[in-house]
């Protein structure tokens, strides 16, 4: 992999260590859109595997859009929180991977994001929060203080935490009930190398550290965890040569950890309150490895030699809003949206769907 | 998909009204099924809305999981089938192993299997399983989960050791291996014996000699207790003599200059590491002078680093992650 980096690099002349290239290259933002919007409208069959998953493709998409600055027709919003609407529970109020399947704790998160995404009272006004609330708390482990699992007799990691935590804090239901044990599992969680696993004592990964990290900023608990060290793990996942992250020691680099790492590199830089204006991991080889290894003619991927999917364009380009400057390209403009890094949606969205959540009052 | 034939048009199925996936007023976002897929589908919505506890269902979720294994509503309603219809679970087992090889890296599989495995009761034949698995792909994160809960379900501790030291003989790069490493010394009775600690750093320091391989040097952190320290000291600044600085080494170094205190040798380390990391040189530039200078008393070692970190060609080789040391004259 390190080889075909390297010679993809080598074509336009690319050093990013010095910064030196020939040809610069463009983030191909109208392709990318496209790519996107037609993953809104209809889904080829190669995707049946995400019948179980169909909030996420539309949040997916939503996102991307948002991040390149393409604004969402009225008819697509309105047929999306329609589409929405059909994945919830008529039991419980949590959203499904589709209708009538069991409701489930990752789209009802990616339901919620995809909502942020479209930021309308019209679609907000869908979200049931005591019934989320309450399917929440009843995802709380059995037997594990803390943990949640996904959905009834489902699996339980860190990826449950930071769905329930996640929208939880930003539907203003994050109450006791919800949030009992739940730091002191996360700290259980961090391993001796800084980063963070989905059980106690398993690997430290690059997915599972930014569920960590986002789940206790939102609990105000992060000095419970061993900051720095988790910071120090991260950065260390940025590759010398390839410029991109990789999501565990000695793995290959995959561009979706661009936002994984990323934002829990922005997260962590925050807390341990290093001045903005210190630039802690290299902006210029991170927009060169998307830029340059992950782009195809529509869409991005996660490594050269992969093709194209719509998880992969999203969590590259939200990685990449955080590390637009200083350029690798002077000649190219990124001009990406901002992102709040804990819920990974647009920045001015996640603030208007607080606001209006805290003015809904307590449940 | 066992049948050719159109389950609208088995008699079977007769009675049973298929309920497409959304109503009309949704009209994009919806995958495009191969038609027996999306046939299933929908007699599977139907069944499971009216909570239909019948063989003919359970038959339904054989097919649909073959065809989409993530499907976790169909598993979950598969668990209340097999118990309902009080089927034998080693022959479910054997269906389960069947599909996971072709999908080890999925959720649901691995966490279905835990819940199965906990009512049968019994391990027999599970390590096995997971070696062949391991053997496909020796870092799946979710088959070292599975794996974990297992050996701390039915105290598998003892043979792990075994397994992990081969592993790691295999490829010292392999990060799962020295992960379960770790969750074996952690539960190990004997971990706490110093003598098992002291055994367990000189493994871990002989693996430090691969000084790009960033595993061994992040389980050093394990040791960094007060009688360690000296050994781990003297353990780094014999590799760095033989085979010259890395990253990882450095970051060690540094390490352990902050738990003794001693913000000078820090600051040489960080500003070095600013020099020849390039990805993190702003984070290591903002290290320096952020550690209180209590200690200011060199070793010989310290001198040591001192004068070689100075002294050295800043030729740092990204590729290999390292410089090479040459003795000053
Ligand atoms: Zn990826």
């Amino acid at each position: 992999m390190q080889t075909k980096v390297e010679n993809l690099y080598k074509i336009i002349d690319l050093d990013i260590h010095n910064g030196t290239y020939n040809n610069f290259v463009i983030l191909d933002k109208d392709s990318h859109c496209e790519f996107s919007f037609g993953g809104l409208l209809r889904l080829p069959r190669g995707l049946t595997s995400l019948c179980s998953g169909q909030p996420w493709l539309v949040y997916w998409n939503l996102n991307s859009l948002n991040i390149m600055k393409m604004p969402i027709p009225e008819e697509v919003s309105s047929q999306v929180i329609a589409l929405l609407s059909e994945c919830i529970c008529p039991y419980t109020g949590a959203f499904c991977g589709g209708p009538s399947q069991d409701p489930h704790l990752a789209p009802t998160y990616a339901s919620v994001a995809a909502l942020i995404s479209l930021n309308s009272a019209k679609g907000y006004s869908i979200i049931n929060r005591k019934g989320i609330h309450d399917f929440i708390v009843s995802m709380k482990h059995k037997t594990v203080p803390g943990a949640f699992t996904m959905h009834t007799d489902g699996e339980s990691d860190m990826r449950s935490v930071y769905c329930a935590i996640c929208v939880a804090s930003v539907l203003n239901i994050l109450d006791d009930a919800v949030t009992k044990d739940v730091s002191y599992h996360i700290a259980n969680c961090q391993n001796y190398d800084g980063g963070f696993s989905a059980e106690p004592n398993g690997e430290s990964h690059g997915g599972y550290t930014f569920c960590a990290v986002a789940s206790l900023i939102m609990l105000e608990k992060a000095s419970l965890v061993d900051c720095e060290r988790a910071l120090e793990w991260c950065l260390m996942r940025q590759m010398d040569i390839e410029g991109g992250f990789n999501g565990r020691p000695n793995k290959l680099v995959d561009s979706c950890y661009t936002f994984w790492i990323g934002a829990a590199i922005v997260m962590l830089k925050d807390v341990l309150n290093i001045p903005k204006e210190v630039q802690i991991c290299s902006s210029e080889a991170l927009q060169a490895y998307v830029m340059v290894a992950c782009q195809s003619p529509m869409g991005l991927f996660d490594k050269p030699g992969s093709s194209p999917d719509y998880y992969h364009t999203a969590y590259s380009l939200g990685g990449l809003s955080f590390f637009q400057e200083p350029k690798m390209f002077k000649e190219s403009i990124l001009d990406l949206a901002d992102i709040d890094p804990l819920v990974n949606a647009l920045k001015k969205n996640v603030e208007d769907a607080r606001k209006y959540f805290i003015e809904l009052g307590p449940i | 998909m066992t049948s050719e034939i159109s389950m609208a048009q088995q008699s079977e199925w007769s009675d049973v009204i298929p309920k497409p996936e959304y109503s009309q007023k949704v009209k994009i976002g919806k995958i495009n099924y191969l038609p027996q897929f999306e046939e299933m589908m929908k007699y599977f919505r139907s069944v499971h809305d009216n909570k239909e506890y019948s063989e003919r269902a359970l038959n339904l979720t054989t097919n649909l999981l073959k065809a989409c294994p993530g499907f976790y509503t169909g598993w979950h309603y598969r668990a209340e089938l097999l118990d309902i219809l009080k089927k034998n679970l080693d022959e479910e087992l054997v269906f389960l192993s069947s599909l996971s090889l072709r999908n080890h890296k999925n959720y649901q599989i691995w966490n279905y299997r835990r819940e199965l495995i906990k009512k049968i009761g019994s391990c027999e034949g599970e390590i096995d399983f997971l070696n062949i698995v391991l053997d496909i792909d020796c870092k799946n994160i979710h088959v070292w989960g599975y794996r974990q809960w297992l050996i701390t379900t039915f105290n598998l501790w003892d043979q792990e050791y075994e397994y992990v030291a081969k592993l790691l003989d295999e490829d010292p790069y392999n990060n799962s291996a020295w992960s379960q490493r770790y969750f074996l010394e952690s539960h190990s009775q004997f971990y706490k014996t110093s003598e098992f600690e002291k055994k367990n750093l000189e493994f871990v320091l002989e693996h430090c000699k691969n000084i790009d391989n960033e595993c061994p040097y992040n389980y050093l952190k394990v040791y960094y207790c007060q009688e360690l320290k000296e050994r781990i000291m003297q353990g780094l600044v014999d590799i760095a003599k033989d085979k010259g600085f890395s990253r990882f080494l450095l970051q060690n170094l540094g390490f352990l200059y902050e738990k003794d205190a001693k913000g000078e040798m820090c600051d040489i380390v960080y500003k070095k590491l600013a020099k020849i990391d390039f990805m993190r040189k702003g984070y290591w530039n903002w290290k320096v002078r952020r550690t209180v200078r209590k200690n200011i008393q060199r070793t010989d070692n310290d001198i040591w680093v001192c004068r070689a970190l100075r002294d050295n060609e800043e030729y740092y080789n990204p590729i290999y992650n390292y410089y090479k040391y040459s003795a000053p004259q």
